[in-house]
């Protein structure tokens, strides 16, 4: 069973995204929005579920307004809204080609004629008061802007006559829904008509459509926005470390490390040739001065980053060895292993982890400096007590073999005057240090899969249901057999059922 | 209602001119309270409404150090404990409930006492398998009960702050946002006092002695396009299941409302009592290292008050730093993260002790702000029920037992005053929620949900 249909806000990147692509790129956005809300790991996910606050609704009508008016202030973007020359201070029948012309690129289907009389009506109402043909027309292209056909995706399907439990998106929603996807925004031109003229519901011409879309570089902005979710980025503007225990730490520190990611997932994604599972043992990487600083590499020239390639004998590869996963996976004093293990088990292979029961001492043994002990000894109290050790054990020893990178991230092969032990096992394959454990885990059987799950819940605004499991799973081994490229993945995702169909609304 | 009706002859031409524009829409007025309402006690409005009864929430994560923070003596006779000690000057408007137990489970740390101290019900895990976990609130928190009630006939039916920005925004919304309409329904807190300031004080706002404004013919104009979405609304509403028709039956009760404030006259420019427009708050800066708290706090405060005094609304919940939250308390020399702090921290933790102290000094400030604005007889607080409260009793131990609760105000004399310190037996945190809905003049006779559900409120506390 597929999941149920649901009604799906625009998020605050798709709005900015689409009142951009509507209205003109030289907008001033709003930026007095409710903000989005991130369940079950994704923002898209968020908007599926949650509902415009009062306060909200209130903003949304502040913003349509302040985005009508600039449109229809500014020359460039009114000329590319109204295709009629107004004949006086009200005329219905420009005012109703703009709210035909504009409601179906806004609304993302054509209007029905109730819909058009409705807003042809607003702009004579508005236009008859202030004798003004243009600023009567921006109180429709407002109530465009604050309508629920715009605000929400309606991804509602209709049922499919061969199985009726089956709703099929019809061409618009298809659509919309690539389009949100891929770019991030609201279809163009091109898509609506592929739309129209109904050749999205082939396999052929929806995958052509899918193909255009992955193929332009507003593609790589959408999956930007899906990886810095994913692996929780945004987290870094807020990075609190301790000075005095991570002199490397500054006010730009968390934006440098977000950069590097972004820029060596960026660059992997899109390199057609390139096996995504090589995010964990890639050692070209993007570094500024202040990230070559932190890893102890020759800093490049200038003030930008620079594509690099961190040293073949290192420890310091992948995903894993980057600040960004590293200091943000840990505590502003010291590393926390049980975060970092965490990150990997639900992030990177999408296992639960169950959360700690209440009414534990969750203190651990302060390290007292040189007589002190090492995280590892520190951590065996989490093993020690069986109240903890039953959700420890799934965590820590992934954590502890990474313990050769401090909470800030940088390098180390001592700790209160020990030798760092970082072995350990993952799920039954031992590892003798960090790049082995990266090793270990590309080839873990749920690391694809784990991908592929992400992806879905991004792209569909739902958690797979026990229905959709076999898709997952589907998509999953089409895309190992055909050597783990990102862009397979993507297009192999629209092409599933789960893309195209949806359940009855609950 | 009938005395806030009051108006001047000259209003008359600028009320049909306004209604011709509308159509003949029926126009409310919403006007500031004047000093001439009040009667000669001070304790109603001429013509005999109650002054109104305001209800407010101040929350703060992570709990307290519970051994210093419950008051050693009980009754009225109870001093400040080491935790309590900066409310020393305001003892008399606060009393301390201590003892109390939430029942509504620990299914989750954190997330199950939010839930329970702000809306006496269960919490809504959403641990869909292998997905990140979110959870949500079941019920309206307590605000939005009593918004339902005192809140609808004010500009705004509640005002949401936030102080620290430090807070969990991945585990669903009940770590994220205090105040809750229902599940995955929340009211986001605004933690700029310059946005909160605009909203309340800018436009549509009508300053006591001011010249009454022109009237902005766009405003039935924006009505016009309101009426339009909601036919929108209405037609989409047939195509989708019970769980969106909740979504779309809040947007719709939203456009409503600013539909409401919009043909909602601006009144006259009153003599003024309390109420005046306040100084616009500058803009609050803070550093990745320094958050602006105390600035932030001291300009939220006075917002609130003055809100209050000029009938703007009747309700408010501040978010004053997150359950699991992140706030780093650098005034007091802390270097970590709160949570953080409060399971690493060793011994008997002074510093978390610390960042209650400090918390609570901050408290300090939202009730002096409440308490220098003169009302009727008395003053603001006199007319408020607030709740201040946290999401665990201990960080440490994620314990939910001898919950930590405050109630400040005299809710027009529903609450008691001098305050008192209550110790309870392990009784149920529901019952101080229903005392405060009650106090704001709520007719409930029970309240809570499943484990959270009370059939008698704390009497100890009130009157």
């Amino acid at each position: 069973m597929p999941a149920p249909a649901t009604l799906r806000r625009l998020t605050l990147d798709q709005y900015a995204n689409t009142v951009r692509d509507l209205l003109g790129a030289n907008l001033t956005l709003p930026t007095d929005l409710e903000p989005d809300t991130s369940l079950n790991g994704f923002a898209s996910i968020g908007a599926a579920r949650t509902a415009f606050s009062p306060r909200a609704i209130e903003q949304l009508e502040t913003a349509a307004l302040s985005l009508s008016q600039q449109a229809l202030a500014d020359p460039t973007m009114r000329a590319a809204l109204v295709s009629c020359m107004p004949s006086a201070a009200v005329d219905d029948a420009c005012a109703r080609r703009v709210v035909t012309s504009f409601g179906r690129r806004a609304w993302r289907r054509p209007l029905t004629t109730d819909e058009v009389n409705r807003y042809t009506a607003v702009a004579t109402q508005a236009s008859t008061t202030l004798m003004d043909f243009w600023n009567g027309l921006r109180f429709a292209v407002a109530g465009i802007l604050q309508s629920p056909h715009f605000l929400y995706r309606e991804e509602l399907g209709t049922p499919d006559p061969a199985a009726p439990m089956r709703r099929v998106f019809n061409g618009f929603e298809t659509a919309t829904r690539l389009s949100y996807f891929a770019w991030g925004t609201t279809p163009d031109d091109q898509l609506l008509t592929a739309a129209e003229a109904g050749t999205l519901a082939s396999d052929a011409g929806l995958r052509e459509q899918a193909e255009r879309l992955l193929a332009s570089p507003r593609a790589r902005a959408a999956t930007e926005i899906f990886f810095n979710e994913l692996l929780h980025l945004a987290d870094l503007d807020d990075l609190a470390k301790l000075a005095s225990v991570y002199p490397q730490a500054s006010t730009t520190l968390g934006a440098s490390m977000r950069g590097e990611t972004l820029r060596m997932l960026d660059d992997l994604a899109w390199n057609a040739a390139a096996d995504f599972r090589d995010v964990l043992e890639t050692r070209t990487t993007f570094l500024n001065a202040e990230l070559a600083k932190l890893y102890g590499v020759p800093a490049p020239a200038g003030t930008g980053f620079v594509k690099a390639t961190l040293p073949s004998d290192g420890m310091r590869l992948g995903l894993l060895g980057q600040g960004s996963f590293l200091a943000l996976n840990a505590h502003a004093d010291s590393t926390s292993p049980t975060r970092r293990g965490k990150f990997i088990r639900e992030v990177l292979l999408c296992h639960a982890v169950p959360p700690p029961p209440p009414d534990v001492d969750t203190t651990l043994p302060p390290n007292t400096g040189g007589t002190g002990l090492t995280m590892r000894q520190r951590l065996e109290k989490h093993r020690a007590l069986p109240a903890c050790a039953a959700c420890h054990q799934i965590m820590d020893p992934i954590g502890l073999g990474l313990e050769n990178f401090d909470g800030v991230g940088a390098f180390r092969t001592s700790e209160v005057g020990q030798t760092i032990d970082v072995s350990g096992i993952l799920d039954g394959v031992a590892f003798r240090d960090p790049r082995e454990l990266a090793a270990a885990l590309k080839n873990h059987a749920d690391f694809t899969s784990c991908f592929t799950r992400s992806v879905f819940r991004f792209a569909t605004g739902h958690v797979e249901t026990t229905g959709e499991e076999p898709t997952v799973l589907a998509i999953s081994k089409n895309v190992a057999a055909d050597g783990y490229r990102f862009r397979s993945l993507l297009l192999a995702l629209v092409m599933s059922p789960s893309f195209r169909v949806t359940g009855a609304p609950e | 209602m009938t005395n806030r009706r009051v108006m001047k002859p000259t209003m008359l031409s600028r009320r049909h001119l306004l209604r011709g524009v509308m159509g003949g829409t029926v126009i409310a007025i919403g006007l500031p309270p004047l000093e001439a309402m009040f009667n000669s006690h001070g304790t109603a409005y001429a013509g005999g409404a109650q002054i109104p009864k305001r209800l407010g929430i101040f929350f703060w994560g992570n709990g307290v150090k519970v051994d210093r923070w419950v008051p050693a003596a009980t009754g009225a006779a109870w001093t400040p404990s080491p935790a309590l000690e900066p409310l020393a000057t305001l003892k008399d408007y606060v009393s301390v409930v201590s003892g109390m137990n939430i029942k509504t489970g620990n299914e989750r740390g954190h997330h199950a006492g939010c839930v329970g101290i702000l809306s006496g019900a269960p919490m809504v895990s959403q641990p869909p398998g292998n997905a990140g976990y979110a959870s949500t609130f079941s019920k309206p928190t307590i605000d939005q009960v009593a918004a339902a009630a005192i809140g609808t006939g004010t500009r705004f039916r509640s005002l949401e702050v936030g102080v620290s920005r430090r807070v969990v925004t991945g585990e669903g919304t009940t770590l994220r946002y205090l105040s809750h309409n229902g599940p995955d329904n929340f009211n986001a807190p605004e933690y700029d006092p310059v946005k909160v300031f605009d909203r309340l004080f800018g436009t549509g706002f009508v300053p006591p002695t001011s010249t009454p404004p022109p009237v902005d013919p766009t405003l039935a104009l924006r009505k016009s396009v309101l009426d339009a979405v909601s036919a929108d609304v209405a037609d989409l509403k047939n195509r989708i299941g019970a769980t969106d028709r909740t979504r779309l039956d809040q947007h719709l009760t939203s456009i409503r409302s600013i539909e409401n404030r919009l043909t909602t006259m601006p009144p006259p420019p009153p003599t003024a009592g309390s109420c005046k427009l306040p100084t616009k708050p500058g803009a609050i800066t803070d550093t990745s290292s320094k958050e602006a708290i105390e600035e932030r706090m001291k300009a939220m405060s006075d917002l609130i008050a003055m809100a209050f005094a000029c009938d703007q609304t009747r309700v408010f919940s501040m978010m004053f730093s997150g359950s699991v939250g992140s706030t780093v308390f650098w005034q007091v020399n802390v270097t970590s993260g709160h949570h953080d702090l409060t399971h690493n921290e060793a011994g008997n933790q002074p510093q978390v002790h610390e960042t209650t102290v400090f918390t609570m000094k901050q408290f300090a400030t939202l009730l002096a702000a409440l308490k220098a604005i003169p009302e009727g007889a008395g003053n603001l607080l006199d007319n408020c029920a607030i709740l201040a409260s946290s999401d665990v009793s201990d960080g440490l131990a994620h314990s939910i037992n001898n919950y930590p609760i405050l109630i400040a105000g005299k809710a027009g004399g529903a609450l008691k005053y001098p305050g008192v310190h209550y110790k309870s037996s392990g009784e149920n945190t529901s019952m101080v929620l229903f005392s405060l809905l009650k106090a704001v003049g709520l007719p409930l006779t029970e309240f809570g949900t499943a484990g959270g559900r009370v059939t008698t409120s704390c009497t100890a506390i009130e009157v």
